[in-house]
């Protein structure tokens, strides 16, 4: 690791490395954000790697939730089964599956596997969509808040659904832009926001009702958090680089603001 | 805790983890089987108070690597075919040049030892330490393979030109 006396001449492949990995202590980070700020080369590398963490979630994380052979619950049981007790194997799978799933570190609400999975996989696609675009400096919208209207009716037309901008303006975030994003299997849209510190979030929102109530879920996932619900005919995820209750203050705005929007 | 409710809830990361790198899910459950049933017998040798899930991978590894061994023949076949259907697909335009679009097909170009790192870091965000006692190597070795594990990837699904895995977020 490198030392705290010597000032940074160039970025060790170990330490950029455990940078992205969280290996380092906090004086080391510091001097590693600055060193990244000013070297693009390096930024842009890091963000490829942290990329590959992201992607790698998308693609494998279904191994989570897949079905555990029975021949493995077996093993694990206590007492063999009896036969008088028809049905009785599947159900204890079942039962054994539930309970995996609420400790395998999802802090989902909903104990409905089918909203689950499909919750799971949303956030997910949110989260992608705000490290590949949040991060990118040369277009990260592909449409300016300056043509809110125009981009409004846009959008709203891909979602098949009239798409309300909520403002958050008093935390501090204003509008860039938008762009349309390929969701699992439907349109999406997502809305990118940034602060006078250069700091954005992004409001992921795609047609249809993914979940039966309008609860906030939330994920924590490569440093990003993300809180994702839905609200009438659309479903939304604001993703971020924040502390939980920051991002849930703004959670919190947007959905106040979308609901009045809607009302009026 | 009772061992084997720890054992249990340990499952789901096995089940990911064994296909992330089986890269088939036939093979991954039988692996996970292998594991368990090992363990099982291996159970008055757990510490407890100690790292169940570093225990379990320490033994899913040793019986992947088994696996590989005897089976390496079929292996060396199998990675050929991939390969052969790649270039088929693409050296018309890319002169020869293999691209990776496809960041599983990716994984399974990379060398064992840099996927595990690659995995056990990546996707079960295991500290380099957890890793290297998983994979009975020092940190340091799990370092230089992390490193040279992800430039290959990096370069595989670039396939040279930047872009592709980017584009095909969109």
């Amino acid at each position: 690791m490198t030392t705290q006396e010597t000032k940074m001449d160039h970025l060790s492949e170990s330490d950029l490395h455990a940078y992205i990995d969280g290996e380092l202590d906090a004086d080391t980070l510091l001097e590693i954000e600055h060193w990244l700020a000013g070297h693009p080369d390096d930024a842009a590398k890091v963000h490829a790697f942290k990329l590959q963490k992201v992607q790698m979630h998308q693609l494998y994380d279904d191994g989570l939730e897949a079905a555990i052979p029975e021949d493995v619950l077996e093993l694990l049981e206590d007492k063999p089964i009896t036969s008088w007790m028809p049905g009785w194997r599947q159900m204890a799978a079942g039962i054994a599956l539930f309970i995996i799933g609420g400790v395998s570190g999802w802090g989902f609400f909903t104990m409905d596997p089918m909203e689950h999975e499909a919750g799971g996989q949303f956030a997910r696609q949110a989260l992608n969509a705000h490290v590949v675009y949040a991060h990118d400096t040369a277009r990260p919208v592909e449409m300016s808040a300056m043509y809110q209207k125009d981009m409004v009716s846009w959008l709203s037309k891909r979602l098949g659904h009239k798409l309300m901008i909520p403002n958050i303006a008093g935390a501090g975030f204003n509008l860039i832009g938008g762009r349309q994003v390929a969701d699992q299997d439907s349109p999406a849209a997502l809305l990118m926001y940034e602060n006078k510190q250069g700091r954005r979030v992004t409001l992921f929102v795609r047609s249809g009702a993914t979940f039966s109530d309008n609860k906030f879920r939330f994920i924590a996932e490569q440093g990003m958090v993300a809180f994702y619900w839905t609200n009438g005919p659309l479903s939304y995820a604001l993703s971020g680089e924040m502390p939980r209750g920051d991002l849930l203050d703004l959670a919190n705005m947007v959905f106040k603001d979308i609901s009045a929007q809607t009302l009026s | 805790m009772d061992k084997k409710q720890a054992i249990t809830e340990e499952l789901p990361h096995l089940m990911r983890y064994a296909r992330a790198l089986k890269r088939d899910a036939t093979a991954a459950d039988d692996l996970v089987q292998d594991c368990v049933g090992r363990a099982l017998a291996k159970l008055h040798l757990f510490q407890a108070g100690t790292n169940m899930r570093a225990w379990l991978f320490t033994i899913l590894h040793n019986i992947h690597r088994q696996d590989l061994r005897t089976a390496s023949r079929r292996i060396q076949t199998s990675v050929m075919d991939e390969v052969v259907e790649n270039q088929h697909g693409t050296a018309a335009t890319q002169g020869g040049a293999l691209i990776m679009r496809d960041l599983d097909q990716a994984m399974g170009h990379l060398p064992e030892e840099q996927k595990e790192v690659i995995l056990l870091i990546g996707l079960e965000d295991m500290s380099y330490k957890e890793a290297s006692e998983v994979l009975e190597i020092p940190v340091g070795t799990v370092m230089s393979r992390l490193s040279r594990g992800r430039e290959k990837l990096k370069r595989l699904m670039e396939g040279e030109e930047l872009a592709p895995v980017l584009r095909s977020v969109k």
